[in-house]
């Protein structure tokens, strides 16, 4: 590799995933350049969330290696920040918003060292952040939708990281509360800081975010949105039955870049 | 109050407070099950360890048992990861079958096992206060021999592992992408079960450790919902079962281990009788 890759937040090569005997990522090859809001995108099923866990080493992978600013990711662990799908969560655990929150801050433990007032310092401004304060003590199945959301999202801040991956931050919650998130990820991106965020309405896509991935188990494209995100590249990944107020607009042979929203 | 019953209850209080302060993140982590599966075939551990070293001592019964009860998990999750089979149904199966394989292991070398598979399931609370050993010229019973030493590693690891522990049961892929290592603490923590379950279960039997394990916790999370409370409270819970069941089991002279499950049952009935009426409070209130 080049001595450019210090410049990029994440690159992967030739990553292939397996669940059993079931192949769900082949062969994918990406680039992600620092400091830019990126979506990942494609149908249920297409190996989004894999992806990331993959990257994150949640789930091992056949092949492929990754690196974050051009390290191994074992090295960059302090570096990086994970929100997962909401699916994933048990909602019933005995955990509050706060406790939540500081596990952000779990990355800092030394062996036999527990949590110090600083890092509680740093879970109370991510809560602040997104706006959840006055629920620090609440458990988190007594949260709406949104504020579930944004306890996770609280608690990635609080990771303070300088990569963050997020499956599907906007899932289940509100306007409000979609701007909330959205402010504050280009808050983080103001900082110089990387997104990478599993979306699914491809409607904000454009709105939102600078870059995106298009996958269904093999990749399909990625690049800036207005080039990428085209009929042809979707019909690819969604097949010809998807639905989106913007590709309608379009017409079913286009292949022209989205219109900028105003 | 003479020594024999003083030891007998600290015995039983004592057990109560191991087991429940792991049962906590059993409930939590929806495996109560587990600590069932586990109490039963970490039997032929300590046959074992009896046929090997002649021993009934406390360090290598801890070490077969632990390892029993982690050869167990793992077992299960293979079980259930390689065959595709529910994890209850793994369960059901591993622990039948290594408890079974005990108790044949017992009968078959009875005469250099000192153990009988009935006091496995039932225990002998009542015996506890009989079977002694001296230690520094105290003669204390054998049972805190075991108890005493296991309190002591559960207490330490449980206090120093606290978020590693909660990070892996509540979100093993933030523990994972942090590099936390959450099935090494998974594991960790089994065998802490397994610890506890051993120490206690030849004074008062399997019964009574899955009760002490399940039941407090179980209660409490009915109404608080907090890691913290959750101890605080189980080990109260468990603490008025065993007292209050000794009280029962002395007065009525019957099974002590009987007796304690017996109210650690009428104290969860109550619990839920209240977290019921709270729902129907919270009800009429909304309905106004
Ligand atoms: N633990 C697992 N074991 C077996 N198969 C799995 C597992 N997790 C996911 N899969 C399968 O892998 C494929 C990709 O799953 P993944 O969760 O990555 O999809 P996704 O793109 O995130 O979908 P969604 O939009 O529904 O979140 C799916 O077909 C899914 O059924
Ligand atoms: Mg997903």
């Amino acid at each position: 590799m080049n001595s450019n890759t210090s410049n990029l937040a994440l690159s992967i090569r030739h990553l292939s995933v397996m669940y059993d005997d079931k192949v769900v990522l082949k062969n994918v090859s990406l680039d992600i350049e620092k400091g830019k809001l990126l979506a990942i995108v494609g149908p249920n099923g297409a190996g989004k969330s894999t992806l990331v866990k993959a990257v994150l080493g949640i789930v091992p992978s056949v092949t492929g290696s990754f690196s974050i600013f051009g390290n191994h990711i074992d090295k960059m662990r302090k570096n990086i920040a994970y929100m997962p799908q909401r699916e994933n969560i048990d909602w019933d655990f005995p955990v509050n918003v706060f406790d939540v929150v500081l596990m952000g801050t779990y990355g800092d433990l030394g062996w036999f060292k527990r949590t110090s007032s600083l890092h509680k310092q740093r879970a109370m401004d991510s809560i602040r952040a997104v706006g959840l304060e006055g629920f620090e003590n609440r458990q988190i199945s007594e949260l709406s939708g949104g504020q579930q959301q944004r306890t996770f999202l609280a608690r990635a801040l609080a990771q303070n990281a300088d990569v963050y991956f997020m499956d599907e931050p906007f899932a289940g919650v509100d306007i409000a509360t979609e701007n909330t998130i959205m402010s504050t990820l280009y808050h983080i991106k103001k900082e110089g800081k990387t997104v990478i965020a599993v979306h699914h309405n491809l409607d904000t896509v454009q709105k939102y975010f600078d870059d995106v991935v298009i996958i269904n188990e093999n990749l399909i494209a990625s690049g800036d949105v207005s080039s990428v995100l085209n009929t042809t590249n979707l019909t690819k990944a969604y097949g010809k039955n998807f639905h989106s107020s913007y590709l309608k607009s379009l017409g079913p042979d286009s292949c022209a870049p989205f219109p900028s929203p105003s | 109050m003479d020594s024999y019953v003083v030891w007998t209850v600290l015995t039983c209080v004592l057990c109560g407070v191991i087991c429940s302060l792991l049962g906590v993140w059993l409930v939590s982590m929806r495996l109560s099950m587990l600590g069932d599966a586990i109490s039963h075939s970490v039997l032929p551990g300590l046959v074992l360890v009896f046929i090997v070293f002649q021993t009934r001592s406390s360090i290598p019964m801890l070490a077969g048992a632990s390892a029993m009860g982690l050869m167990t998990i793992w077992l299960m999750r293979l079980l259930t990861n390689k065959l595709r089979i529910k994890n209850d149904a793994s369960m059901g199966i591993i622990f039948t079958t290594l408890f079974a394989l005990g108790v044949v292991l017992i009968t078959r070398y009875a005469s250099q096992v000192d153990l009988d598979p009935g006091c496995v399931l039932y225990g002998s609370a009542e015996l506890v206060a009989i079977d002694t050993v001296y230690i520094n010229g105290y003669e204390i019973p054998r049972a805190l021999t075991i108890i005493v030493p296991s309190l002591v590693i559960i207490f330490l690891s449980l206090y120093f592992f606290h978020q590693r522990f909660l990070i892996m049961a509540f979100d093993k892929e933030l523990s994972k992408s942090l590099g936390l290592f959450p099935n090494l603490y998974y594991y960790f923590l089994m065998g802490l079960v397994a610890i506890a379950v051993v120490a206690s279960f030849e004074s008062v039997g399997s019964i009574l450790v899955i009760a002490m394990l399940t039941g407090p916790a179980t209660a409490i999370k009915l109404l608080y919902s907090s890691i913290d409370k959750l101890y605080i409270y189980s080990v109260l819970f468990s603490l008025s079962g065993s007292l209050f069941g000794c009280l029962l089991g002395f007065t009525t002279n019957t099974s002590i281990a009987g007796c304690i499950s017996i109210v650690i049952g009428i104290q969860f009935l109550i619990f839920s009788m209240i977290y019921l009426c709270k729902r129907h409070v919270q009800k009429l209130k909304i309905i106004q």
